[in-house]
């Protein structure tokens, strides 16, 4: 199963990192997004915001590859004829879709070098990390809960025929209400429980405070605590629509 | 008669094939719930940044959503032919080419104006902005206008359509792209020179500066300048994309390279 996860998530990242679009995209957005809240904030504002903006992009850029992914994840292997086959593999169908969602989420990687070093060069932004050890242990973890989010949400859209483009409308409001960018302090306070349960505000709190300080420890031990709610929820749900399109023989139905 | 045929029905049965019409499941999420939580994470980040009012950022983003029916529309219906492999077929024929392609264009600005027209009453109740009902009629003429020109820089997407691979991710940059160098969310004053000269080059700055003029009060005529000037930008793209499009068909007929980059 390990091996299974391994060579996935290695296929998937590479398959990715060929695509010259997902990588144009993965760097190009964050960094205009991180320059909006450069120029939001002030250019001249402490670099402590700046730097924290720019971790934010990257965490937006991150949650967005994963919720257009993830919302068609299904769909693609359906259109590519290869659903029937990974489904009836000797393996939790779960098990090769998180690689999946998780590669998606892992391609992020890019949107950090990108925005990191557009920040450097064009704001002049430090670049000092406070905590080096953690926040080379918050990035994966974040990377992982959000990707296992994404496995979340592929799971549960099965059935939703435009998938796809529901998942894309999900990235601004789990921008907002994670505090990516806009402090929770000034949303309705009724948004801070659904916050809580969203890994992209647990991983932006984990890199976030490893790199500018604080304490990261809780927001690591949240993102994997949520990382393997997710993946329980994910299992269960797919495991219950891979036997209903079995008994329906609606696997390969759009 | 038969190019007005064209122009109507082909510009709206190709509309509907691209965004699946018949289906609202697709609809919704795009055209709905985005453009909204986009206008409120705006709207909040200003709150956070104390960057202006709510009522900028509505108007902002409310014009800003019409961008995205004219340049993914526009630009995802050549990439739909390509995809249903009906390209070839399409180019083959001896229909008029500006009805065409033109035709393509009218329904992505009826749905921008649609989908701004949503956006800036959504915005309205949800943040409790006021504008004057005087202002209502002059602001949808610049919707429709602001629509026009988004279509219009759509409509160079779909021309570079007809030789590259795939431009809708390329139609998607130009979203975040917008967001920063329209005036919609951060400041024209607060952008360097360069920045706000490709900005004032691009469809919406000027609309945006009109709409924001109405609001405050003004008159139509008082904002007649950037509303022209929006205007005059979108019939230049409009040009251009006629001009691309007739020289990238007809490239792409010389070489053969209607599929390669």
């Amino acid at each position: 199963m390990i091996r299974l996860l391994l060579s996935g998530l290695r296929i998937h990242f590479l398959l990715l990192s060929r695509s010259a679009s997902e990588v144009v995209a993965i760097t190009i957005w964050p960094i205009l997004y991180a320059t909006i809240a450069y120029y939001m904030f002030g250019a001249e504002s402490d670099p402590h915001v700046l730097l924290t903006a720019s971790l934010g992009a990257t965490v937006m850029a991150i949650w967005s590859s994963v919720a257009f992914s993830a919302g068609g994840a299904i769909e693609i292997q359906r259109r590519l004829g290869t659903l029937e086959l990974l489904v009836a593999a000797p393996v939790p169908f779960g098990a090769v879709l998180a690689p999946i969602t998780i590669a998606t989420s892992a391609i992020g990687v890019y949107a950090l070098a990108a925005t990191l070093l557009w920040g450097r060069l064009l704001f002049a932004i430090p670049l000092h990390f406070e905590h080096p050890v953690l926040f080379a242990l918050s990035l994966p973890v974040a990377i992982v809960a959000i990707g296992m989010l994404g496995l979340l949400l592929a799971s549960t859209l099965i059935y939703y025929r435009a998938a796809l483009f529901l998942g894309a409308s999900f990235d601004y409001p789990v921008w907002l209400v994670t505090g990516l960018l806009v402090p929770l302090s000034v949303l309705p306070g009724w948004v801070a429980p659904i916050s809580w349960l969203l890994a992209p505000t647990w991983g932006m709190r984990a890199i976030r405070e490893s790199t500018i300080g604080g304490s990261p420890l809780r927001a690591i031990a949240m993102s994997i605590a949520l990382s393997a709610c997710y993946a329980a929820i994910a299992f269960v749900c797919l495991r219950a629509f891979e036997r209903l399109a079995r008994e329906r023989a609606t696997l390969a139905l759009a | 008669m038969n190019s007005l045929r064209v122009f109507f029905c082909g510009g709206l049965t190709s509309y509907r094939a691209l965004f699946g019409w018949l289906n609202p499941w697709i609809a919704v999420p795009m055209m709905v719930i985005a453009p909204v939580f986009q206008l409120l994470f705006f709207a909040y980040l200003g709150r956070a940044t104390d960057v202006a009012t709510d009522t900028y950022f509505v108007i902002g983003n409310a014009l800003l959503a019409a961008a995205l029916p004219g340049l993914l529309g526009m630009g995802g219906s050549v990439n739909g032919e390509r995809y249903t492999k009906t390209l070839g077929v399409l180019l083959a024929s001896p229909a008029n080419r500006l009805a065409l392609f033109l035709g393509r264009t009218l329904p992505a600005i009826a749905n921008g104006f649609a989908v701004s027209a949503f956006c800036l009453v959504s915005g309205t109740l949800l943040l409790d902005v006021h504008i004057a009902a005087a202002a209502v009629p002059s602001l949808a003429l610049i919707i429709v206008v602001c629509a026009f020109s988004c279509s219009a820089l759509g409509l160079c997407m779909g021309a570079v359509g007809l030789r590259a691979r795939d431009v809708i991710p390329f139609s998607w940059i130009f979203v975040p792209v917008l967001l920063l160098v329209s005036g919609a969310n951060v400041p024209l004053d607060r952008l360097p020179d360069w920045l706000r000269a490709i900005g004032s080059g691009l469809p919406l700055a000027h609309g945006i500066e009109a709409a924001r003029g109405l609001v405050a009060g003004q008159r139509l005529a008082e904002n007649g300048r950037p509303l022209l000037l929006e205007l005059t930008i979108g019939l230049a793209y409009t040009g251009t994309g006629i001009l691309l499009l007739r020289l990238l068909e007809f490239e792409s007929r010389r070489t053969a390279s209607l599929e390669t980059m």
